[in-house]
């Protein structure tokens, strides 16, 4: 027994138990969780804007700060009030407005990758065309509050491929290795037309932003976003309109995209970098007349998908040879493949080589139940 | 614990050998018994012979009234059996011998053995002149019948279950055990109750070791009277832990399967419970049925129990670390449902979640202690009305109502009622550690739970094993419930001396 209390006792004092764990408690109603955090560059000073979260609708706080350094902002928003504890352990959604990103992104990642209050996969986003302020004050108005339409446009840009939400921690360790990475670029929007009760201002997803050496250098609108999802290796699925000529669509609903890089090398350098792009997909809608059980018809659809696909990819490589930005992290990609030629490809300025693009698309099929839509207008017109 | 210890200033009463020394006697056994009224005695003439004089001496209630006028004094005094007797001590012969309907006659010559006879349910006749006595059992047959089984209620098992008779138990065993092999070594404990107490094993199975130490603790007890269970078990497995070092039975299958498994048992006369020695911390967490399912239901049961034992334990503490400590820990979701829940209650997290433990105790005491139909009662007002009124109230929030009740209903999943308390104190101090320091103080709570654990030792076997302790370890063993046919070899920690129990 004697031995027991002399561990409690050694324990009570080399451990938490020292007094210090008292002073780390805290009641947990006197939390304002923070699940939305903007940060703005303007005159040499860092402006916070924090969005708290709520349970069941309730009302959404919004708090700002202002200071040199982030870490100083976010202890200034303690005297929010007296009585509440604004804690950002669960903080889900960074935003950085456009100066803040000019002026450097890296310094607004510094405070989440070494202070321990955030987390690291907290998801980042670039405010385009406006300040991060803006956007959660405006979006944070009425109703659901920014953070669930945050929420929301990370399920929904998968769902399309149109984008890759990148969280703090994956986006510094890019930039710690190659320098440049792409990020979802968001800005806010109005719309009249909204349920009652619902908040008229919202955010939405406007493409990407370029950031290179820690710094942004340009945009990619919604359409190469796409296609940067897609070369790095991050699609899911995909739906492709084409139009028959006849002034109808049909829809292609691509579920698997795989992209591989192949390089050529030419004594120390890399000679051609061949961009393998495999495409499946499956008819979901069809309101033209065509013959889907016809083999050209389906080679057709398959070049016309290919060629979309080809003029959205030189659209990214073109980007990233106009910034001199390797966001699609090529040369990793390439130094991972071919670790015997390293030094050729740490040689090479891989956004300047020339490339070839191989596209594949291979439609599947198709679901037939009864007579479709084209099939029944083929029949009125033989009538 | 020090507190516990013998004051300095003390005296210590050795328990006397011989209580009464002087010879047999109907004055001496007057002057011993004679003060309390249901002592009765009674002058006869053996064979109608006024020379041939012996006392009948009886405490009533003891001993059947009916069966000693019946086996005793109407063959005692008959004429034609002692005929041709004409001294005393031919007379004790033919007694002895058959002269007297009863199977159970014995001579005694020391006067301790006839007070305990006396006490013990015989009759005696007392020999003035010979100074001897001739006692016979005439045992009362007012006896609680076999019942069911209140605390370990069986589903598919057998439901007859020990009672307060010791004899009555034994039987219970004998008839599910009809080895020859099967010992039962009785003793006398209780310098004033003098209780029967029975050390069971089987000869060739059960370690001599188990034996030869039970032996010498029983025979080591001196105490005044094996009234309640603890008397006796404290004495026999003597370590200070909240853990029970017994596995407490009143289910006679479940004594005969630990008899089976090597294990040594113990019958108290008076206790309806069974004694199984020794015990160890996955034992408490099997039940009889298990044999009686399927090895994969029963299997995954055990799981579930060990789950809601961890549970039981750690939830409040866990809920009390995190809300207070490491927030971050918990899904946003919940968080804020907690926060919103929270936000009139008045107490705090940990005031809430210890005063709600307290609470939940009280009422089970409450419920416990009064009879059945009252004790329902207490328990729908207790839980269902006190509780959703202060939940309505505001006076604690629902989450806390939530963790508190399933930490008592996992609680209640843990078979063996011993256990089952001493979880209670390890839910409650882990609660307090988690108030002390979070999820360090529950991690440490933890680590000293165990090193506790295994660190205890029940007749030389540890008390975690299989889970841990020395020799060939079969952690499996204590979660998996092998097939019948599978399990060919008994519990090797618990060393018998025959091995296999199948083909």
């Amino acid at each position: 027994m004697k031995r027991i209390l002399f561990a409690i006792l050694l324990c009570v004092a080399l451990g938490g138990c020292s007094g210090k764990g008292y002073e780390d408690m805290r009641e947990i109603e006197s939390f304002e969780i923070i699940r939305t955090l903007g940060v703005d560059y303007e005159d040499g000073m860092y402006t916070l804007t924090a969005a708290s979260g709520s349970a069941g609708g309730g009302e959404v706080a919004v708090l700002t700060s202002r200071s040199v350094t982030i870490a100083r902002a976010l202890q200034k928003m303690q005297n929010y009030s007296t009585k509440k504890y604004i804690f950002f352990g669960h903080t889900a959604n960074y935003l950085v407005g456009e100066a803040a990103a000019e002026h450097d992104l890296s310094a607004c990642l510094e405070y989440v990758e070494r202070g321990f209050d955030m987390r690291l996969d907290t998801n980042l986003f670039i405010v385009r065309g406006g300040t991060a302020k803006d956007a959660i004050a405006g979006a944070s108005e009425k109703g659901e509050g920014v953070t669930e339409h945050l929420l929301a446009l990370e399920k929904d840009v998968q769902i399309l491929s149109e984008n890759h939400i990148v969280d703090c921690g994956e986006a510094a360790e890019e930039l710690a290795a190659d320098g440049c990475t792409a990020i979802t670029a968001v800005s806010l929007w109005e719309n009249e037309n909204v349920p009652l009760g619902e908040g008229k201002k919202g955010v939405q997803v406007v493409g990407s932003a370029i950031i290179k050496d820690g710094r942004l250098v340009g945009w990619a609108d919604v359409d190469t976003a796409r296609g940067i999802t897609l070369l790095t290796n991050r699609f899911v699925s995909d739906a492709a309109e084409l139009p028959d000529g006849r002034g109808s669509y049909m829809a292609v609903e691509m579920s698997e995209g795989e992209t591989e890089y192949f390089a050529r090398f030419s004594g120390d350098r890399i000679e051609k970098i061949i961009i393998r792009i495999k495409l499946q997909g499956n008819i979901s809608e069809m309101e033209s007349p065509a013959d889907i059980y016809d083999e050209r018809v389906i080679s057709e659809i398959e070049r016309v998908l290919a060629e979309n696909e080809v003029e959205r990819i030189v659209n990214v490589i073109e980007l990233s040879r106009r910034l001199d930005a390797d966001f699609l992290e090529l040369k990793r990609e390439l130094e991972l493949k071919y670790p015997r030629q390293l030094r050729q490809v740490a040689g090479t300025d891989v956004e300047d080589c020339e490339m070839e693009i191989n596209v594949e698309v291979e439609v599947k099929g198709s679901y037939e139940l009864g007579v479709s839509p084209a099939e029944r207008r083929t029949r009125e017109h033989d009538r | 614990m020090g507190i516990f210890k013998k004051r300095k200033n003390s005296q210590w009463h050795p328990r006397p050998k011989e209580r009464f020394t002087e010879p047999i006697g109907r004055d001496y056994l007057k002057q011993i018994l004679g003060g309390s009224d249901d002592f009765t005695e009674k002058g006869i003439y053996i064979g109608g012979d006024p020379k041939l004089r012996a006392t009948l001496c009886y405490v009533d209630g003891v001993v059947s009234s009916e069966s000693v006028a019946r086996d005793v004094l109407r063959p005692a005094t008959q004429p034609e059996r002692f005929a041709d007797i004409s001294d005393l001590p031919t007379a004790v012969e033919l007694i002895l011998h058959g002269g007297v309907f009863n199977f159970n006659v014995l001579l005694r010559r020391r006067m301790d053995d006839v007070v305990n006879d006396l006490l013990s349910g015989f009759c005696a006749l007392v020999f003035d002149g010979l100074e001897l006595a001739l006692t016979f059992e005439t045992r009362t047959g007012d006896k609680r019948s076999v019942e069911q089984p209140t605390m370990e209620r069986s589903v598919k098992g057998a439901r007859d279950a020990f009672n307060e008779t010791y004899r009555v138990n034994t039987s219970l065993l004998r008839r599910k055990l009809r080895d020859p092999a099967l010992r039962i070594e009785e003793r006398s404990v209780g310098r004033r109750s003098r209780s029967r107490v029975g050390m069971v094993y089987i000869e060739g199975l059960t370690n001599p070791e188990f034996t030869a130490q039970l032996r010498k603790r029983i025979e080591d007890i001196d105490i005044d009277a094996v009234l309640s269970t603890g008397n006796i078990e404290e004495y026999v497995a003597p370590c200070r832990s909240i853990f029970p070092q017994t596995i407490m039975t009143e289910r006679p299958d479940k004594f005969a399967i630990g008899i089976l498994e090597g294990r040594v048992g113990l019958l108290v006369d008076g206790l309806p419970m069974g004694f199984l020695m020794p015990a160890n911390l996955p034992d408490f967490l099997r039940v009889p049925e298990d044999n009686s399912m399927h090895w994969l239901m029963a299997s995954v049961l055990t799981l579930l129990r060990y789950a809601a034992l961890l549970i039981s334990v750690y939830l409040p503490a866990v809920y009390v670390a995190v809300t207070m400590y490491q927030p971050q820990m918990m899904p946003v979701k919940l968080l804020l449902s907690i926060i919103e829940s929270r936000q009139t209650v008045p107490f705090s997290t940990a005031a809430e979640v210890l005063g709600m433990l307290v609470v939940f105790e009280l009422l089970q005491e409450a419920s416990l202690r009064l009879p059945q139909s009252v004790g329902n009662t207490v328990s729908i007002i207790g839980g269902l009305v006190v509780g959703q009124s202060a939940v309505e109230a505001k006076v604690i929030s629902p989450v806390v109502v939530i963790i508190v009740a399933l930490a008592g209903i996992t609680g209640f999943t843990v078979p063996n009622q011993d256990m089952a308390s001493a979880l209670r104190l390890c839910r409650l101090a882990a609660a307090l550690l988690a108030l002390v320091s979070g999820l360090y103080g529950v991690l440490f709570g933890s680590v000293l739970l165990l090193w506790r654990l295994c660190s205890l030792e029940c007749f030389g076997v540890a008390y975690m094993q299989p889970l841990a302790g020395e020799g060939t370890l079969r952690p499996w063993r204590a979660l998996v419930k092998p097939p019948v046919k599978d399990g060919k070899e008994r519990k090797t920690f618990l060393k018998p001396m025959d091995v296999r129990n199948q083909k």
